[in-house]
Order: C-alpha cells, then structure tokens, then sequence
C-alpha cells in the first residue's frame, strides 16, 4: 500500500530524515519508535503533506499514486489520515460542522454524493460513543478548551468517521491517562478490525514508548535513529527498546 | 470653486416642493438654512481633523455631483429582479433617496405603530418631528450630519407608542441605481428618524443596495454595460429610546463597488433603555459610519456589533462614540473586519464616562484579519474617563489566518479554499450569531456569504446550509438580554 523509497527531508535548511526507506502493507500495523529528535514526527508531518518540509530526495508511493506531488488535502482526499501530536483549536468552527466539511470533501472527491444531514448525525454519534467522548463537544469549537484526552479523542474519531486507508498516528498515547489510552486503543483496533471487511487498512503508529503497543499490537517494528530507520523487526523489537533503551544503536 | 461650496451652491437650486415645504413649515427651514450654515463653516472634512486622519475624501471632492430626480413611480412587476426583503414585518423601498410607495409594504400596521415617508410625516405628524428632528443628532464636529440636515427631504418616520411591542422587523431599503456613463454621479441625502417610547420595542433594518437599473430593460444583453454608479449616499439616523424602551437596528450596507456612503447614527438613550446595533459594511468605495450614543438615563445599556467585510481598493471607516453621562449604563462593543487586498479599515471606538457617570461599565474589543500583505487597519481605542468607580477596558487585535489550523482543515480532506473561507467564516460568525431575528438572518446572511467568497476568492462558501445549524454556541456577539 506505502512505499517509502530513500525519503529524504527537513526543514529550514536542516535535514531530518536522511533516506528513510519502509514498506507498509495492507492490514498491517507499523511502530516507528525512537528517540527524542530522531525524525519521527517529520515522517509523520510529510507524509500528510505539511509544506514546511521540504522533501529533498526520494519517493514515497500509495498505491500507484505519487504521494508527494499531491497537496495536503488530496493527500487525504486519497486516504491518508494524521492524528496529530498536538490537535489544533479551530474557534467558531463546530467539530460536526468540521467532520462534515472533512467527510463531504472527501466524498466530492470521489465524486460521490454528499451525506445527508440525519444519517450523517446518526453515523458520528455511533462513533462518539465508541471513542467514549462527550457528545455535547461535537456542538463545540474544535478542541477548544477540550482537555487533552479529549483532543486525542477527537483525532481517532475523525479517523473512524473519514475512513482513510493509511492512518498515521503521531505519539497518539502521549499525554493520556491509562482509561484514556485503552479507549484510544480500543478505537485504533476497531479500525483495524474493519479491514477485514473488505476494506483495505493499515497503520503506522509513531511512538516514544511501549505502553502503547501493549494494547495496539503492531506486525512490525522499527527503530528510527537520526533520520534513517536502523532496525525492523516483530513486535519483540519493542521489549527489548523498553529494557536495554536506543543507546544500542546510537551511531 | 471646492467642494463644498458646491454642496452649498446646490441648496440655492432646491426644489419647488422644498419651497413649499418650507413656506408651510417655518421650523423646517430655520432647521436646514442652520444646518447648511453649520455645514457651510465647517467645510468638508480634512486629513488634519483627528476623526478624519485616515480617511480621505478625495472622490467626493473631485466627482460634481447631481440631486437625484425622483423617479416615476414603479409597480413590483415592474422591476427587472425581486428586490431583497425579509418573509416578514414591513417594508419601505427608496429609489436614491425617494419613496417608492407602490414598491413598499406597510399596510395593515398594528396599533401604536407609526410608519411612513418624510412627506407623509410632515403633514400627519409634524408636532413630532418639529420637537426631535435635528435635536438628537449632532452637528458640531459633523459636517455630514450638517450636511444632511440642509437637504434632507424623503426619509423614515418610525414612532412606536408605548408599551407597544412590534415583533416583525421594519425593513428599510435604500437602492442606489447606475447611471450613463456620461451622466453626473448622484448624491441622495436618507433621513430616518426612530421614536420608541416608553417600553415600546422594535426591530429596524437600514439597507443600502447598488443596484444595476429598476425597471425592465436592457432588450439587448449582448450591449457592453455602460453604467457606473459613483454614487454618494450621505444618510443621517436619529433614534431616541424614551425609558424602559428597546430597539433592535440593524446596517446592512451593500452600496455598488464605486460608490461613496457616509452615514451617521445618533442615539439618545434614556433611563433603562437598550439598543443594539448591528453594523454591516460590505460594499462601497468610500465607507464612514458615525454612530454617536449619549446614554442619558441610568441603567441604560447599548451593544455594538460590527463587521466590515472589504477587499479591492475599498476603503472602510468606522467611527463610534458612547457618552456615559449618567451612573449606572453599560456599553458593549465588539467590531471584527476582514480585510483583503489594497484595501484598509479603520475602527476608532471612544468611550467617554464623565465627571456624574460612576458605576459605568464600558467594553470594547476590535479584531482584525488581514488576508493580504497590503491590506491595512487603524484601530484606535479612545478612553477618556472622568469618574473614578468605573469599568472600563478595550482591546484590538490584527492577525492573520492561522497556518496551523489551515493545515489542519486540510489534512482532513478540506481543500485550502475551503479551509479558508471556513476560518474566515469562523472569525466573523460570533457577530452574525448574535443576530437572533431569523428573518433578519436570512435578508444578512446571503450577502455577506457573496462577500467573504468574492475576497476569498472562492466560488461561494459551500458550507452555508449548515451554518446556522452547526454554528458554535461559544459566540461572544453581544446582545443586550
């Protein structure tokens, strides 16, 4: 599904990520761990289209699509979906209003019809219950004032809402309590539970720690060390990080 | 010979019905010939006068303008397209200045309600309007309202009685039409004058539209337009609110892209009265309101909602003054203004709590969204506060889109315009929220919708059958309840 070939890329002048290479497969789940500065977040950033990174060197393929020649919002348009590390407060935009901007683009796109307003309604409150958030903040700004177990709420059910093929999801465990975390968790699994449906799904999840992978269990892990990936492997890669720590493969 | 003195040489041409009039009515012609003197001494305005250091008038200096005629009258099928209105309440329709009668709907008006045109309220009414009109509003330091004042001759008369609560709004229409290309630019001089006494309530549409031409024409479409319409509309409101009352006005100002509209509201405030204002400036070249408030009576209490809406090289000024005279009032003022293009914005908002007024509580907030590098605003916060128990404070901000939440938008599938037509919408739906007569809403929304797309560049904001359902409960517009 996502092919990562020699990605090089970085930001103001600085280079990041030194030639990244990863395969990501259908129905697969992949961990990204490494330590502070190492590049994850700029992997995740450029593959959702963020222009302040510029990508100097590489290819990186959807499909048969070419993901770096499209805009941020074809990019999502053709089912890439960043949960970010940090959600942005959006004020006088209502997230319904928000999720159904997002969800009719997209079904433009696709030259699909626009949902209709009740069943749209019926479909995000199936989902709100399922990520266990508040109905009463669909109706508020986006994330404004929500606490942070509510924003990273709101990123995993607008995955389940927009669907998106690829989900990226950047330190989504970060600030979370352990409730909050396993309904995250729970949400995340869901999603790759439909997959199964017939739906292609698959997910690279950018982490700092284990804990995450306790509950979200990936197919593959790997180490990325100063903009390079320096080890993949099962999920027992994750243990061994959690006990011997990255100092393994500093360069 | 300037400028003015054309204005002034221009009253000595008035009309044979002015003639008449003033024959009639002695008071009437005292009150014009003072008003064309106070006028006639202070000049137009200049880039030295403090309240006029941003704006400068130039196009009027240059264009000679002519008194619109009065046109023939028209039947609704008559006109080339159905003329904006809300499904409810009352309308008057002007043609540059003149009332349409056949246009205007104000049959079947309920008891203690007095509407009608100037001509209408100076044979009917006329103790009324020898004791108020040109009372309320001042001319010193206004030479538009002096202005104005000297020529004025069709307009509003609004009275509501006592105790009287009128719940459909009253919709007043002022159309501005294209003229040959080689003919003068007009100069039109609206008049309203709004009465509410005692716990009477009402709500008050001013609406000011460019449009194209009236009647049915143009039998050949593939005719270049010719028409131009650097109109001048200089228009002068006079609102009295005796004790216990409430009035609802509303601005919506649409004048065509060329055209010059300078206005003023003066508010006269009594004990426990309210009023809120609802100010919208979207078209016209050259745009400057006056809204003047002198709080009279304790526990009055005024809330002023703006919004400018300018791109091109449209040039918008607002000025705003709150007198607290007495203790115990409150003023509430929140302006926001998107501004694209070479155009520019200025917002001066003064509050003045004198010596007597303690216990005043005065706000103000102005914000601003720039969308280009050359777009510019003036924001000019004027305290000036003689009491010492008081509550007073104000802030201005000047921003732009934020990047993140663009980027936001977009990684959720929102395309960039869309994504910024919806934060723009975002900025400035706190203001439209707190307009909470839906007939009201709809006669707003649409116009202001075709505003933000044609300065966002957008084919029209897509998201607008939501909007009034999923808007945001967190709006701060301020609203006087």
């Amino acid at each position: 599904m996502l092919r990562i070939k020699n990605l090089h890329a970085g930001i103001d002048g600085k280079t990041i990520l030194k030639g990244v290479n990863l395969n990501v497969n259908a129905g697969e789940v992949h961990a990204i761990m490494g330590p502070n500065g190492s590049g994850k977040s700029t992997l995740a950033n450029v593959l959702a289209g963020q222009m302040d990174y510029e990508v100097t060197d590489g290819e990186v393929l959807l499909g048969d699509k070419n993901l770096l020649s499209l805009s941020a919002h074809e990019r999502a348009c053709e089912g890439v979906f960043l949960a970010f590390q940090y959600p942005v407060e959006i004020p006088g935009v209502s997230t319904i209003q928000f999720l159904k901007t997002a969800l009719n683009s997209i079904r433009k796109y696709h030259q699909l019809d626009e949902l209709d307003a009740l069943d749209f309604l019926e479909q995000v409150k199936d989902k709100v219950q399922q990520v266990d958030m508040d109905e009463s903040l669909l109706y508020r700004a986006v994330n404004e004032g929500f606490s942070g177990g509510e924003k990273k709420r709101n990123e995993i059910l607008q995955m389940l809402v927009l669907e998106p093929s690829l989900a990226v999801l950047d330190e989504t465990d970060s600030g979370l309590d352990i409730d909050a975390l396993k309904t995250v968790a729970d949400g995340v699994n869901a999603f790759r539970a439909s997959s199964n449906q017939g739906k292609e799904r698959a997910i690279i999840l950018v982490t700092h720690y284990q804990r995450l992978l306790n509950y979200i269990k990936p197919d593959f892990v790997h180490v990325l060390m100063d903009g390079q990936i320096v080890k993949s492997a099962g999920p027992e890669l994750a243990l061994e990080l959690e006990a011997k720590g990255y100092s393994a493969w500093a360069a | 010979m300037n400028a003015s003195e054309r204005f002034c040489t221009a009253y000595t041409q008035s009309s044979a019905s002015i003639r008449d009039q003033h024959q009639q009515l002695p008071w009437l012609k005292n009150l014009r010939e003072n008003a064309l003197h106070e006028f006639a001494a202070q000049g137009l305005p200049k880039p030295y006068d403090e309240d006029w250091k941003y704006t400068n008038l130039k196009q009027l200096e240059q264009l000679e303008f002519c008194r619109a005629e009065r046109p023939a009258s028209l039947l609704p099928k008559q006109m080339s397209t159905s003329l904006p209105a809300c499904e409810v309440g009352y309308q008057l329709v002007f043609v540059n200045g003149w009332y349409m009668e056949d246009l205007s709907t104000v049959d079947h008006l309920p008891s203690g309600l007095v509407l009608c045109n100037f001509a209408q309220a100076l044979s009917e009414y006329s103790a009324d309007l020898e004791a108020t009109l040109g009372h309320i509003a001042d001319r010193e330091g206004q030479p538009f309202a002096a202005l104005n004042t000297a020529f004025m001759e069709d307009g509003v008369f609004l009275r509501v009685a006592a105790d009287t609560v009128i719940h459909d709004p009253i919709h007043c229409l002022f159309l501005s039409t294209a003229s040959a290309d080689d003919a003068r630019p007009r100069v039109s001089y609206p008049r309203l004058l709004i009465l509410l006494e005692d716990n009477a309530e009402v709500s008050v549409v001013e609406h000011y539209l460019g449009i194209k031409s009236l009647g049915i024409e143009s039998p050949n479409l593939d005719e270049p337009e010719l028409e131009k319409n650097n109109n001048f509309t200089n228009t002068l409101t006079e609102i009295q609110l005796h004790p216990g009352a409430s009035l609802n006005h509303y601005k919506l100002q649409c004048e065509s892209c060329d055209s010059s509209h300078i206005a003023g509201i003066h508010i006269e405030q009594q004990r426990g009265s309210r009023f809120t204002s609802h100010n919208l400036s979207l078209g016209a070249a050259l745009a400057r309101n006056d809204i003047r408030i002198k709080l009279t009576g304790e526990n009055a209490r005024c809330c002023l909602n703006g919004v400018y809406l300018v791109g091109g090289h449209q040039h918008i000024d607002n000025h705003t003054q709150v007198d607290h005279l007495v203790p115990s009032c409150c003023s509430e003022e929140l302006y926001k203004g998107v501004i694209q293009g070479r155009a520019r914005a200025v917002f001066n908002g003064k509050v003045v709590v004198e010596p007597d007024a303690q216990q005043s509580d005065a706000r103000q907030i102005n914000k601003n969204l720039l969308l280009s590098e050359k777009a510019e605003v003036d924001s000019k916060p004027e305290l000036q506060i003689f009491a010492d128990d008081v509550k007073c404070s104000h802030g201005a901000t000047v921003g732009q889109l934020d990047a993140r939440a663009l980027f936001y938008l977009q990684s959720r599938g929102i395309s960039k315009i869309d994504a910024q037509a919806l934060l723009v919408y975002a900025f400035v739906s706190e203001i439209l929220e707190a307009i909470d007569h839906p007939g009201v809403q709809q006669l707003i929304q649409p116009p202001v919708l075709d505003q933000l797309s044609d300065l966002i560049g957008a084919d029209s904001i897509r998201l607008q059958p939501q909007i009034s359902t999923f808007l945001t409960k967190s709006g701060e517009g301020v609203s006087c309840h």
